[in-house]
């Protein structure tokens, strides 16, 4: 048959610019996706870099071998006090590099005395407080060795005398950034061991150090769970209120289209849900949070939830579904004796799993989302939802873009997963809500 | 009496939770904002003292007020040039794709999932002077730098893009599944006429959603109208309040500036504007059916 066709004229063109039109959208969609992505992974220079680029370097990895062989015992507080000597001060004066680990090993007549080691994510959240500057003295490290300690900044595995055996291997690798802490060790009098080899090589892994990075931070203001605070808060909000509205606008759906019979009734209940359907979220901000504040929860989930109980548009939905369910069906159950309530209990519920499923996606991506409300009635750090957080980290001085960037992406998955798994759902629920009015 | 109370009990019972939650949440605050407007509300020993209409008179006279409103009634001249007709395209041509449709339908949906902050923050990086993309790129074609956000020609312009891009989703289907649910009868009618594939796209699908196109105006103007979280994230109403709109106004003056009265009285002002256009949208939709 298609040999047949007849061509038309304007059919090849309008092809070609319907192809064009859409690719051009969704590509120009999708730029400030993958531009939020390749951020998150870049590092503190890469990211200021200019002209922007695309790909984040690689981070590298510092492996250092200190050698004390000839120098007199000592405790390992001393040791210590040197790894982190030989760790903060070269990466501090380098800090535009692109280092993801440092590693360092004491070694002491061919047997190793410690390993330290600190990734890139701890010494960002900890540089401001321990080497603030490169001015650096005798004094910077020992002062601040608690606050690493405590923090877990660097670890420090002290092995002593009965270390296992060191590889004596002494080199230090061609390497720019290498050779740069070479210098340092070469030039410097802080640092006690002998710097016998520095060798450097690829971490992919600490690529992901601005999510870390995020995660000690969030720590710091929201609790012992950091960023996931923010997302457990945000998804107990988000089921707490679908569940409501599921239920009451069920339940009052169903009363509506089924239960009442009288004309007049029917239609005054429908005009008390329908028209706060006018009432703009943002003029009961004030009031709402008044009576929040009355009814002492101001600071609470429960702020959140308990308003999404009336969500006008829900009722309607139900509504709509269960007018076309048949009544002879229902009526049947009757005649069979059974209530009321077992009828929609057994009978109509499960029949109304489709309505269920779409109101409940339909209404969950806006209350996972919601900003105002959230922003307004909570000031508990620990109580943010994450779209509250994310506006938070963007005007703090510890968060860099990365991070910024990094929790951005990671505030899009959760309903990300929701929509890969229903976007039937959300087209069947759209044609239905709108197309239908 | 005691059979009409034997019969109402259940739907009482089913309507009951809804109607509490719809007076506590809805009907109560409504009243308690009408109310807070005629006073010098005082948090601490409410309700403070009556003014009367003084503090409606207040902002109506504010210079801030209406600047907001001019600035509300700006962006939504922009957005309306800027992205209003964006899905009605999008959706048009859309049905013209037949391969990889569902794919297209796809990735158009994709950018309504990421929350507006994430997004707006997204945009606001791109926008930073120094280090962002967009400068980078006008400045490759001999354009720029612009100070996206600080420069007060361009700072409106600056909040509206990215919804060009991000933000049709949900309108795009709707306009979608009115256009598949042109009967095909009438463009094949249109085909045997001579109408070419073009002409039918203008003349026979664009007339056939009309109904859809105007329900949805309404809906995009209460939405432009009550805009808040992109405005917020990207400039907080900055600089200088050239992006502060009446929907910040309200919660400006009320949480940083503790003026409730005159923000009570602005919300019962948009209230009844939003309530209006709301009337308008119901009406059209019954007619359309």
């Amino acid at each position: 048959m298609a040999t047949q066709r007849i061509k038309e004229k304007g059919q090849r063109s309008l092809r070609i610019t319907a192809y064009a039109v859409t690719l051009f959208f969704v590509v120009s969609a999708l730029i400030p996706v993958l531009w939020m992505a390749v951020s998150s992974l870049k590092n503190e220079t890469d990211i200021l870099a200019y002209p922007p680029k695309w790909l984040p370097s690689v981070p590298q990895s510092v492996n250092v071998t200190l050698d004390y062989s000839g120098a007199s015992e000592q405790d390992a507080l001393y040791y210590e006090q040197d790894a982190m000597t030989a760790t903060w001060f070269p990466w501090m004066a380098n800090i535009r590099e692109s280092i993801g680990e440092v590693k360092i090993i004491g070694v002491k007549d061919g047997k190793v005395l410690y390993e330290a080691r600190t990734i890139s994510s701890s010494f960002l959240v900890g540089q401001p407080q321990i080497v603030p500057s490169t001015l650096f003295n005798d004094t910077m490290i020992p002062r601040k060795l608690p606050l690493i300690r405590e923090q877990k900044l660097s670890t420090f595995e002290w092995h002593g005398t009965s270390g296992k055996a060191a590889s004596t291997v002494a080199r230090v690798d061609e390497d720019p950034l290498g050779a740069r802490f070479h210098d340092f060790y070469a030039s410097t009098d802080f640092v006690q061991g002998q710097a016998t080899s520095i060798r450097v090589s690829d971490s992919w892994l600490r690529l992901f150090d601005s999510y870390r990075a995020l995660q000690l931070i969030a720590k710091d203001v929201a609790g012992e769970l950091g960023f996931f605070t923010y997302f457990w808060n945000s998804f107990v909000v988000t089921v707490a209120s679908v569940a409501l509205q599921l239920v009451l606008g069920g339940l009052a759906g169903y009363a509506l289209s089924q239960l009442i019979t009288n004309r007049t009734w029917q239609f005054v209940w429908i005009m008390f849900f329908l028209a706060t359907i006018m009432i703009p979220d943002i003029s009961l901000l004030l009031p709402l949070y008044l009576l929040m504040k009355d009814l002492g929860l101001v600071n609470t989930l429960a702020a959140l939830i308990l308003p999404h109980s009336a969500w006008g548009i829900v009722i309607f939905l139900f509504k709509g579904y269960f007018d076309q369910l048949s009544h002879e069906l229902m009526q049947a159950a009757r005649v069979d004796g059974a209530s009321e309530l077992r009828t929609f209990a057994q009978i109509v519920v499960p029949l109304s799993i489709p309505v269920f499923t779409v109101v409940a996606v339909m209404t969950s991506i806006p209350v996972w989302n919601e900003f105002v409300w959230p922003l307004v009635v909570n000031n508990l750090p620990a109580n943010w939802t994450f779209t509250v957080a994310l506006n938070d980290l963007q005007s703090r001085s510890d968060v860099r873009m990365n991070m910024v960037m990094a929790s951005s992406l990671i505030s899009m998955l959760p309903m990300m997963a929701v929509f890969l798994t229903s976007q039937k759902y959300i087209e069947k629920g759209v044609a239905y809500s709108g197309v239908k009015g | 009496m005691t059979r009409l109370i034997r019969i109402h009990w259940l739907p009482a019972l089913f309507l009951l939770p809804s109607i509490a939650s719809y007076l506590l949440f809805k009907y109560y605050p409504l009243l308690r904002m009408v109310y807070i407007s005629f006073y010098q509300y005082s948090i601490v020993n409410p309700p403070g003292v009556f003014v009367g209409l003084s503090n409606y008179s207040q902002f109506l006279r504010s210079a801030t007020f209406w600047q907001a409103v001019s600035n509300t009634f700006i962006f939504f001249a922009l957005y309306l040039a800027l992205t209003f007709w964006v899905p009605i395209v999008q959706a048009l041509l859309l049905s013209e794709v037949r391969k990889g449709n569902a794919f297209f339908r796809f990735m158009y949906q994709l950018p309504t999932i990421m929350p507006v902050v994430a997004g707006v923050l997204v945009w606001k990086w791109m926008y930073n002077p120094d280090f962002g993309l967009l400068n980078y790129w006008l400045s490759k074609v001999g354009l720029g730098p612009y100070l996206w956000l600080n420069d007060l020609r361009i700072t409106k312009l600056a909040i509206v893009l990215p919804s060009l891009f991000a933000g049709s989703g949900i309108s795009l289907l709707l306009y979608y599944s009115a256009i598949r649910a042109i009967p095909t009868e009438i463009l094949e009618a249109a085909k045997m006429d001579g109408a070419g594939p073009w002409r039918r796209l203008w003349t026979m699908m664009l007339p056939n959603i009309r109904f859809i196109i105007i329900i949805q105006f309404v809906a995009f103007m209460s939405g432009v109208l009550l805009a808040y979280d992109n405005i917020y994230v990207m400039t907080q109403g900055g600089p200088a309040g050239s992006t502060t709109v009446v929907s910040m106004l309200v919660v400006s003056t009320a949480f940083q500036q503790s003026r409730f009265g005159i923000s009570g009285a602005m919300s019962v002002f948009m209230f009844v504007m939003i309530a209006l256009l709301t009337i308008v949208q119901n009406k059209l939709t019954v007619a359309k059916d």
